[in-house]
C-alpha cells in the first residue's frame, strides 16, 4: 500500500474532526497537494453533515433572536465604521489627552501633579499597546479575509467538473521539489505547493506553454498566508505549464526570463 | 411550501442580511433556529452553552452573509456545520482539551467543501435518509460515528470509550461514514474513492 493511499484512509476520521491532533497537522499538509483526497474529504464532509441532520429540532430560548439581533447591531453593523476609525484606540487617546491637559491647567500640588503624571504615562502606554492590538487586529483580518477568498476561488477550481491538474518540478535555483497546478479553463488556475522558495528581488510567473510560444497567465504573490495562488478563468488551449522567475521591479515580460518549474 | 421555494428564500433573506437588514436575520432565525439549537443542545446538553454556540453560528453567517453562495440544499447545511463546529470547540475547552482543534481548521475547510459536494441536495429527503441510515448501521460503527460527531472525540478517544482497540475504531469510524456516504450518495454524489 503506497503512502499515499493510506493518507486517504484517513479523509473520513478528518471530516469528523475524529484525527488525533499530530495526525490532522500531517493529512491537512498532505490535502493542500492530493486532489483525490481532497475529494474524499468532500464526500466524507458532506454524509457527515447528514449525521447533524439527524438531531432533533428544539424551540429556542425565549428572548434569543432579540439577543442575536442585539448582537448582530453591535458586532456587524456596528463593526464597520469602529473599525475604520479605530474606535476604542481614539477613545483611550482622548483619555490620556484629557489627562495631560490637567497637567498644563491644574492648581494641583507637585505630589498630585506627579500622580497625575505617572497616570498619564501609564494611559500612554496603554494606548500604544491598545493602539497595536488594533493594528495587529487590522493585518489578522485583512489576512484572513484574503485567505478565505483565495480558499473559496481554490475550492471552486478544484470542484470544476472540467478540473484538470499538473504537476511541475522545481528547476534552477529553487532546488528540488515540486508544485500542482489545477487547471478549469472555466473557472480559473491555482498554484498548489509547499516550500516555495521566496526571493526578495524576484516573483514568480506562471506560463502556460502553447506550440513554444509561452502564454503569461499572472504573477504569484508569496508574500500572503502561503503558497497557494489562484487566477480567474482563462482559456488556454496548452496542457503544459511552467513557473519562472521574474524581476519583481519588472514582471511584465512577454518571455519567461529564468524558469524555476517545468513540468514533471 | 416546495424545497426550491425555501432555497430562493434562504437565497433571498441571506442578501438582505448582507444589506445589513436585521428583520432578515430574524427571519433566517425563526426559519432555522429550532434545527441549529437542537443539534447544538445535542452536543452540549447544555441550555446556555448551546445558546451561545447558536447565535455565534447566526452571527457568523451573518457576517459572511455576502460571500454566501446558493446551493439548493440551501444555508442550514452551513449553519449546522458551523454551529458543530463551535460545539466541539467548546466541548473540547471545557474538558480542558490542551489540544483544543483550531476552530478555523474545524469550522472552515470541511464547511466549504462540503457545501459544494451538497449542491443539488432536497434537504428534507437527505436528512430523512440519514436519520434512517445512520440507525441501520451495525452498533459498532454507529456508536463511533455518534461519538466523534456529537461526543466531538478523536479515534484514540472512541477506542477508550468503547473498550476496543484502536485499529477497531478508525475501522469503524471510516466503514460507518463510508456505509453512510453509499446510502446517501444520490444526495453527496458518492465522489470519493
Amino acid at each position: 500500500m503506497s503512502s499515499e493511499h493510506e493518507e486517504l484512509l484517513k479523509a473520513e476520521a478528518y471530516a469528523l474532526g475524529a484525527l488525533d491532533a499530530d495526525e490532522r497537522g500531517a493529512f491537512e499538509s498532505h490535502l493542500g497537494r492530493c486532489v483525490a483526497c481532497r475529494r474524499a474529504v468532500d464526500a466524507a464532509a458532506a454524509a457527515a453533515t447528514g449525521i447533524a441532520l439527524t438531531a432533533e429540532s428544539v424551540p429556542v430560548p425565549p428572548g434569543s433572536g432579540d439577543r442575536l439581533v442585539a448582537r448582530f447591531r453591535s458586532d456587524v453593523q456596528g463593526a464597520l465604521p469602529r473599525q475604520d476609525n479605530g474606535g476604542g484606540a481614539g477613545l483611550a487617546i482622548l483619555m490620556a489627552a484629557v489627562a495631560v491637559a490637567g497637567l498644563a491647567f491644574g492648581g494641583w500640588s507637585k505630589s498630585e501633579a506627579d500622580r497625575q503624571r505617572a497616570r498619564a504615562d501609564l494611559l500612554a502606554g496603554q494606548v500604544a499597546a491598545l493602539q497595536e492590538k488594533v493594528d495587529d487586529c487590522h493585518k489578522e483580518r485583512s489576512a484572513q479575509k484574503l485567505d478565505v477568498e483565495r480558499l473559496a476561488q481554490l475550492n471552486r477550481i478544484l470542484d470544476a467538473p472540467d478540473l484538470q491538474t499538473y504537476k511541475l518540478k522545481k528547476t534552477g535555483p529553487v532546488g528540488r521539489g515540486e508544485v500542482e497546478i489545477a487547471y478549469s479553463p472555466t473557472r480559473g488556475v491555482a498554484v498548489i505547493g509547499e516550500s516555495v522558495p521566496e526571493f526578495k528581488d524576484q516573483v514568480y510567473k506562471l506560463w502556460a506553454l502553447e506550440g513554444g510560444a509561452p502564454v503569461p497567465m499572472g504573477h504569484i504573490d508569496l508574500s500572503g498566508s502561503g503558497p497557494i495562488h489562484v487566477e480567474g478563468p482563462r482559456q488556454v488551449a496548452s496542457v503544459k505549464f511552467a513557473l519562472s522567475l521574474e524581476p519583481r521591479s519588472n514582471p511584465n515580460v512577454t518571455k519567461p526570463t529564468q524558469l524555476a518549474y517545468l513540468p514533471g | 411550501v416546495s424545497r426550491d421555494v425555501d432555497v430562493d428564500r434562504d437565497l433571498e433573506t441571506m442578501t438582505r442580511i448582507g444589506r445589513g437588514e436585521e428583520a432578515a436575520l430574524e427571519q433566517l432565525f425563526e426559519r432555522h433556529g429550532p434545527a441549529v439549537f437542537g443539534l447544538a443542545r445535542r452536543i452540549l446538553d447544555d441550555q446556555q452553552l448551546a445558546e451561545e454556540v447558536l447565535q455565534d453560528a447566526f452571527l457568523r453567517v451573518a457576517r459572511d452573509a455576502k460571500s454566501y453562495r446558493s446551493t439548493s440544499a440551501g444555508v442550514l447545511p452551513w449553519l449546522m456545520r458551523i454551529a458543530r463546529n463551535g460545539a466541539i470547540d467548546v466541548l473540547r475547552r471545557r474538558k480542558r482539551d490542551r489540544k483544543a482543534a483550531a476552530p478555523e481548521v474545524l469550522s472552515f475547510v470541511p464547511d466549504e467543501r462540503a457545501a459544494s459536494a451538497l449542491d443539488g441536495v432536497q434537504l428534507e429527503e437527505f436528512s430523512g435518509e440519514a436519520r434512517k441510515a445512520l440507525a441501520e448501521l451495525p452498533d459498532g460503527p454507529r456508536r463511533a460515528l455518534e461519538l466523534a460527531y456529537f461526543g466531538g472525540l478523536t479515534q484514540t478517544e472512541i477506542a477508550e470509550k468503547l473498550s476496543v482497540p484502536l485499529g477497531t475504531a478508525k475501522t469503524w469510524v471510516r466503514s460507518g461514514l463510508i456505509t453512510l456516504r453509499d446510502r446517501l450518495g444520490r444526495f453527496v454524489g458518492g465522489r470519493a474513492s
